[in-house]
């Protein structure tokens, strides 16, 4: 008997009105991206490479984002000849994924072009793991729900397995919601001590939630049935397996992003409590064979006697990138008026 | 979540939901683990339904039901059984519905 449509049950076929509600709403999301993308572009970091890139940031995300919610359940689901039941789970879990993209990006640009988002960024980890916790729970109650359970050849044919498994499933999201929750508070407190955003938005507590999440996602690996045996079954569950794994690795882009956004946003925009310096000779060369071989260089305001200095490089081993590329315009405090140190940014 | 509490106040219940754990089970093998009559069990699976604690679905003749619980009541019902915790809640609209059915 098929776990997805029990004879008697009524299927709850939810897909076409959410289809196109996804659809549109992926739509008005991805411009709003990159509207907004469009506006601050000057203001973005560069990178020295695609992925640290702005156009990596802000249009690659959209784009999986875009293609992962209004494709990806549809395919599998034709695939694999399911009768798609979401009771209305995936629409609501669309809904949070594009409102907390949306913030992450708001946020990102506020960040690049200067505005104060320190104590905004620090909470961002919670809203997901308030999110795992509300999904876990209820995952019980949709039984019938396709995107967020876990597909495997035994969980998928026996109703006993596919039961078991997700309920083991929605205590894994529910333990690692209540971990990044819980973990929020120690990162902001750490970060205040800190008075750094880089070096408090990484926690234990995250990385464990994040693990036990990706746990959950892949909780079906006991197996309580074996249908199949001999090679065809290993084959048939490789691709299986690749295939969960590789839903399984979009469902943590969206929920880790959070990780990756914390840190890009620090890194951008770490509101220092210092104002902000210009350099006191700006794109100095240093060399001749490239345009990118330019310093700026910030010295005390009395220069009466040497000072030591300090020369901070850019990544890129001199072959890619140059001092544009450096995470944080704003970096330190600036030298004092009399030393005794000055800084060089290559 | 009134429902829910009330449902989950009885041991009885509570012990079907945790052989429904295990899996699904039919009516009638459900009420073999009991001393009860077939009543009093079927009031019991009443309460339980109400409270969407479990769905039943039928099968030729025999009723067979799945556990249908959130985290959070599968929470609640171990604590109660945990600590044998036997609230009494007050009957709300339903007037005495079936939290003094068993004997």
């Amino acid at each position: 008997m098929h776990p997805m449509s029990p004879p008697d049950r009524p299927v709850i076929r939810t897909w076409t009105a959410p289809a196109r509600f996804i659809f549109v709403s992926c739509l008005l999301f991805v411009g709003l991206l990159l509207a907004g993308s469009w506006w601050a572009w000057r203001h973005l970091p560069v990178g020295h490479d695609f992925y640290f890139g702005r156009g990596f940031l802000l249009v690659v995300p959209a784009i999986v984002a875009f293609i992962s919610l209004t494709a990806l359940p549809k395919s599998e689901c034709v695939r694999s000849r399911w009768k798609f039941s979401s009771r209305g789970l995936l629409p609501v879990c669309s809904c949070f994924f594009l409102l907390y993209a949306a913030g992450s990006h708001v946020l990102l640009i506020l960040a690049a072009i200067g505005r104060p988002v320190h104590a905004t960024v620090q909470w961002m980890l919670v809203p997901v793991g308030l999110f795992n916790i509300g999904l876990g729970n209820s995952l019980g109650k949709c039984r019938d729900d396709f995107f967020f359970r876990i597909r495997t050849p035994w969980t998928v044919r026996s109703v006993l397995a596919w039961n078991r498994t997700n309920r083991l499933e929605a205590w894994l999201y529910v333990g690692s919601g209540l971990i990044i929750v819980g973990g929020a508070h120690r990162r902001v407190r750490a970060s205040a001590g800190h008075r750094h955003l880089g070096a408090g938005s990484r926690s234990d507590g995250d990385v464990l939630g994040l693990f036990l999440f990706a746990v959950a996602r892949r909780s079906g690996s006991g197996g309580f049935q074996r249908v199949r045996t001999g090679v065809a079954a290993m084959k048939d569950q490789i691709r299986r397996w690749c295939r969960a794994a590789g839903l399984a690795s979009v469902v943590m882009w969206f929920v880790s992003p959070a990780g990756r956004s914390v840190a890009v946003a620090a890194s951008v925009g770490a509101t220092p409590p210092w104002p902000r310096i210009e350099p006191t000779y700006r794109d100095v060369a240093y060399a001749q064979k490239s345009p990118a071989e330019k310093l700026d260089l910030y010295l005390p305001e009395t220069r009466s006697h040497p000072v030591p200095l300090v020369i901070w490089i850019h990544g890129g081993a001199f072959m890619v990138g140059d001092k544009r590329s450096m995470p944080r315009r704003d970096f330190g405090p600036p030298p004092p008026p009399r030393g005794p140190y000055g800084i060089s940014r290559v | 979540m009134r429902d829910v509490y009330r449902a989950l106040s009885d041991p009885t219940r509570r012990a079907i939901i945790s052989l429904l754990r295990k899996g699904d089970l039919s009516a009638g093998d459900l009420a073999g683990h009991f001393p009860f009559s077939k009543p009093t069990m079927s009031q019991h699976f009443t309460v339980l339904k109400e409270a969407r604690l479990i769905e039943g679905r039928r099968d030729g003749t025999t009723i067979i039901y799945t556990l249908n619980v959130s985290v959070l009541e599968d929470a609640l019902s171990h604590l109660l059984d945990a600590f044998n915790l036997n609230p009494k809640v007050k009957n709300s609209k339903k007037g005495a519905h079936a939290s003094n059915v068993s004997p």
